[in-house]
């Protein structure tokens, strides 16, 4: 009887060893896949957009790509170039996409729910955090990612890393932070600008107040023009990002309000495109606009040059909008501030992007690899010496 | 430097000679470009003993910085005839006319460069301007309407004007803007036969002709509003309301004609009777 069961219980471990085999020849192979799940977006969105770029990347190192999203009839979205959207999209709810132990799902901040129902797959599962906001709303109180046995996180700045750590423990997850990467076509044009002022904010109403501030401060300025950077259609649509690109190079100013933001690509996007960034600071400061100077605790952390206008509070907004427009026109604006833009804002490329992710990407997979291997090594026997047993 | 500066003089006296000079000046103290733009001064065959002294002035006090061209005006020395005459005598493919009591930006020139290059299909760039009274106290921008959304419509491009939008609304100066040389006279200059609303007809005619038409949105031009006894200043006071109009109509008229047509005044007349 107990010969039949060790008998069982070999094959069983053998046909464990077996899968663990087929998965690390598949990643080795290149033959796993990865699968990124991706919200429902109307408007456009950066996160949504790098969630795309992030699975180029992937697709660019040779592995399958699998976009998981929500509904059946889900919209592709227009706005984004189609090199990067040209994936297979999957409903989350078809039962015939397998799984394996080799494949790497990655799912966005928004997703506390599909990261709670997808914990017992046998792939690896990954977070991404690009908004604080999101990663909060979605969780219930006394929970975190490890709740849903997330170990892996990758982010957008140091800054967020170190915001995990703060509120939810130091090395309790792994997590990897890359520079989001603004497009090239994000850049100066030899074209005079207009005095058109971009309009880019989560809350309309915030910014119609914002609007109308100004107009009250400044009658004299009343034909000065708010682009909310929409397509001139009837009904008004939102832009291509490319568009959107060559659209905000042309404004010589854009004004950003959005309380909420973790990382800010917009002020970025204005920086390359040499217009001036008239911002309220968010909750979370973007890292990029932060100078330190100094060591120890006589560090001090300043406003960077080039790093545009920023305000922390809402009611200056208007004359910091005042003052540009003033300086715009009288050609009072300083050559020197568009080559600090550009040069605060240069390290921000798709190239690096690209690079530092698939970087973050091959860790993860030579993370699994490994995993992999020690469950394939065979189990350390103890070592006999004299009376001795030693165990390693 | 593809840009002349005119300066018309139909008059001289003492207050006009420190005016002008301020106005030499400001082309002289242009920043950030690599030639200074040539300047032409027309001046009226009435004046010649003035701008002899003027001219004599001039080369002690700037020597080889300057290059002004005087061009003496036998014939009609209204504004539009002077501007004309001057017109044919520039190398430049652009001019603009700098009034003797106006002043230029110290950037206007870098500026106007640069949007020439930029829309060479551009064929009339205004400028914005400030205007000023005679305690240089800034009382108004003109020419900013084109870049207000409102202004040129749904189907208008901002920062340029319009016919439909013209209609509506008469207040712009041509005075400082960049005109390109070849459409000036294509489409028939000045006329010199309309008064107060030359400008205005020329912009209409300029459209009329499918002109594009441009307001560089950048302050670079100072323009004395309220000088005593200047020609505008001479309108505001003694023109009446029904004269006014009268020329505003005769303008949308006179816009669909290339030549300068005599103007029946006698409709004029009839006007003010029927009042």
């Amino acid at each position: 009887m107990s010969e039949l069961l060790n008998t069982e219980a070999q094959k069983a471990e053998q046909e464990k060893i077996e899968k663990v085999r087929v998965s690390l020849d598949r990643i080795i192979n290149k033959k796993s896949k990865f699968l990124f799940c991706i919200p429902d977006s109307i408007n456009p969105t950066a996160s949504v957009y790098e969630m795309y770029f992030h699975a180029t990347v992937v697709k660019n190192m040779g592995y399958e790509v699998f976009i998981m999203v929500e509904k059946s009839d889900y919209v592709i979205p227009t706005w984004i170039e189609k090199e990067l959207t040209a994936f297979k999209h999957v409903s989350m709810a078809d039962p015939k996409l397998m799984v394996g132990p080799e494949d790497i799902m990655v799912i966005p901040d928004i997703y506390s729910n599909v990261m709670e129902q997808t914990k017992n797959l046998p792939c690896a599962r990954v977070g991404l955090l690009q908004s604080v906001d999101y990663m909060m709303n979605a969780l219930i109180p006394g929970t975190d990612w490890k709740s849903f046995g997330i170990n892996d996180i990758i982010t957008t700045s140091e800054t967020l890393k170190e915001w995990v750590e703060t509120f939810q423990g130091k090395g309790k997850f792994n997590i990897k932070a890359y520079n989001v990467g603004i497009p090239s076509y994000f850049q100066r044009s030899s074209i005079p600008q207009k005095p058109i002022i971009s309009v880019v904010g989560r809350n309309a109403n915030e910014i119609s107040k914002l609007v109308k501030l100004f107009f009250s401060r400044y009658p004299q300025y009343s034909w000065v023009t708010f682009d909310p950077m929409l397509t001139k259609s009837k009904p008004p649509q939102q832009m291509r990002r490319v568009d959107y690109a060559k659209r905000l190079q042309g404004n010589f100013a854009a004004v950003w309000v959005d309380r909420i933001s973790s990382f800010g690509t917009f002020p970025l996007e204005c920086m390359k495109s040499g217009v001036i960034p008239i911002c309220l600071k968010p909750d979370i400061t973007p890292e990029y606009i932060l100078e330190r100077q100094g060591t120890g605790d006589t560090t001090v952390v300043k406003i960077a040059e080039g790093a545009g206008l920023w305000t922390d509070n809402f009611y200056d907004l208007p004359v910091l909008i005042g003052e540009a427009l003033i300086k715009f026109l009288d050609d009072a604006i300083s050559p020197e501030l568009y080559t600090s833009m550009e040069k605060l804002a240069e390290k921000y490329t798709q190239e690096n992007s690209e690079k530092r992710l698939a970087e973050i990407y091959q860790g993860l997979l030579d993370q699994r690899v490994a995993l992999f291997n020690s469950a394939l090594m065979p189990p350390v026997q103890p070592e006999v010496k004299n009376n001795l047993t030693i165990v390693q | 430097m593809n840009i002349t500066a005119i300066i018309p003089l139909h008059e001289y006296n003492d207050k006009i000679s420190s005016l002008l000079d301020k106005a030499i000046e400001s082309v002289l103290k242009q920043e950030k470009i690599d030639k200074l733009p040539q300047i032409i001064v027309v001046y009226a065959a009435s004046i010649e003993e003035n701008v002899i002294g003027l001219q004599q002035g001039l080369l002690r006090k700037y020597q080889n910085a300057l290059d002004i061209l005087f061009i003496k005006n036998e014939g009609k020395t209204d504004y539009q005839s002077q501007v004309n005459l001057a017109v044919d005598s520039i190398t430049t493919d652009y001019f603009s006319v700098l009034e003797f009591d106006d002043e230029y930006g110290t950037t206007f020139f870098r500026n106007a460069q640069k949007y020439v290059e930029s829309y060479p299909e551009i064929d009339v760039f205004m400028t914005m301007m400030i205007e000023v009274n005679e305690l240089n106290q800034g009382i108004k921008l003109t020419n900013e309407t084109v870049w207000a959304q409102q202004f040129v419509g749904e189907n208008g491009e901002m920062g340029y004007l319009n016919a439909n939008a013209l209609k509506q609304y008469t207040d712009f100066k041509l005075s400082g803007a960049v005109i390109k040389k070849s459409e000036f006279i294509n489409i028939g200059r000045y006329k010199s036969n309309i008064k107060l609303t030359f400008m205005y007809e020329f912009l209409l005619r300029a459209l009329n002709n499918a002109c594009k038409v441009y307001s560089i949105p950048k302050i670079g031009y100072k323009h004395l509003a309220t000088r005593e006894n200047s020609l505008f200043d001479g309108y505001l006071k003694n023109m009446p309301v029904d004269e006014r109009k009268f020329w505003f109509d005769t303008a949308s008229k006179e816009a669909n004609f290339i030549t300068d047509r005599e103007i029946d005044m006698s409709r004029l007349s009839k006007t003010v009777v029927v009042e």
